[in-house]
């Protein structure tokens, strides 16, 4: 159930992540700047019945880094209409990762799906005590850890004459005849397009092995993996080419420079480039979806291929 | 971009807005919140900004699931 109340209160609570708290984290956490500007805190879960309470010794160390937000911008109606603000999601994007990067520095760290938010502390502290089990594991599990990103793009650039082919077929049939080659402009462009797929085809052949060449790699380290869908759209940069894997790797800290090292190694193909990011902290590994409880829209999943 | 070139420190680049909504929009712990269980939990996002983002889907657990739903509060009542 949600909220239905649009002004929930002055102030909500905003989550970014489940943490190990330890030594230092609190200095860590206190000079932090989150979302809308916020400062942050950490939250710790309480023992069964004890509302308010400590948690218990023996409980797992587990706390949620929280910054108090205003209603406005991050209830339930705010929360719609600003997901369709790219701007705004950026910053928001921006200021979560900025945090989460913060507090992986200095200790173990699950990012939550961005804007997780509670209408209060008792909430968010409840919604932690439940799961605590839970986060715990995953921590544990994610230990030592990072992800890594590997995408790999195909360019769509050709040599200057296939380009032209592409970019200028209807400009090039209203030329005269016998022209150049010999052959009639439609004959000439059919060529050129015909060379520009050939091209493109070699290329699409050669990123396949590649992609299997780092998936070799991949395998001899072991590593999980969790595709993410290609990225199109208007914020992938120009000039990149087809973006034809976007996957990321779950990499023990002792092993990254090798992985990166022998990803890079296996990138010399022409018109193929391979891109590594990272290291990040581990979204990409944090969880599957909550299940929801009562039926709803079947949801998109990404199959491994 | 956020290119790794070689001997370049990892952590000095900027990460690309396409490459983190990836990961903050189809990954991270998903918990029921109070406020935006409908919003960001999460279909109703996915499905505005897939016209704009076209990128974002929902990754699958690469490890056995975790029992992180306590019973009975994973609602967000």
């Amino acid at each position: 159930m949600t909220a239905t109340d649009p002004d929930p209160g002055p102030g909500l609570v905003y989550v970014y992540a489940a943490v190990r708290p330890g030594q230092g984290l609190g200095d860590t956490v206190r000079v932090l700047t989150g979302v809308a500007g916020a400062g942050v805190e950490l939250l710790e879960s309480v023992a069964e019945g004890a509302t308010g309470a400590p948690a218990q010794d023996d409980a797992p160390a587990v706390a949620f880094a929280v910054s108090l937000v205003p209603a406005r911008d991050f209830g339930e109606e705010a929360l719609k209409e600003r997901f369709e603000d790219l701007d705004w999601l950026a910053d928001v994007a921006r200021a979560h990762h900025a945090v989460v990067e913060s507090l992986a520095a200095c200790t173990g760290v699950l990012p939550l799906r961005l804007a997780t938010v509670y209408r209060d502390r008792e909430r968010a502290r409840a919604a932690l005590t439940a799961r605590r089990d839970g986060l715990d594991a995953r921590l544990a599990l994610l230990a030592g850890q990072a992800e890594y990103g590997v995408k790999v793009y195909v360019s769509e650039a050709a040599d200057d004459s296939g380009e032209d082919a592409v970019l200028r077929p209807a400009e090039d049939t209203r030329q005269p005849a016998g022209q150049g080659s010999g052959l009639s402009p439609g004959k000439a462009c059919l060529r050129r397009r015909r060379a520009q797929h050939g091209l493109r085809e070699t290329r699409q052949r050669k990123a396949a092995e590649v992609a299997d060449r780092i998936a070799g790699v991949a395998d001899g380290f072991a590593l999980p993996r969790v595709r993410h869908p290609l990225q199109q759209g208007p914020l992938v940069a120009p000039g990149l080419g087809a973006n034809v894997v976007n996957d990321a790797y779950l990499v023990p800290d002792e092993s990254a420079e090798a992985f990166a090292a022998e990803v890079a190694a296996v990138t010399a193909e022409e018109g193929i480039r391979v891109e590594v990011t990272g290291p990040w902290a581990p979204y990409s590994f944090a969880m599957p979806p909550e299940q929801p409880s009562a039926p709803r829209a079947p949801r998109r999943t990404e199959p491994e291929r | 971009m956020n290119e790794r070139t070689s001997g370049e420190p990892l952590a000095q680049r900027q990460v690309a807005l396409i490459d983190l909504l990836d990961r903050l929009l189809s990954g991270g712990v998903v918990i029921a919140g109070d406020v935006v269980l409908s919003v960001a939990g999460v279909d109703l996002v996915r499905v505005s900004l897939r016209a704009l983002v076209a990128s974002v889907g929902t990754a699958g657990d690469p490890f056995a699931p975790l029992p992180l739903d306590a019973p009975g509060d994973d609602d967000g009542r």
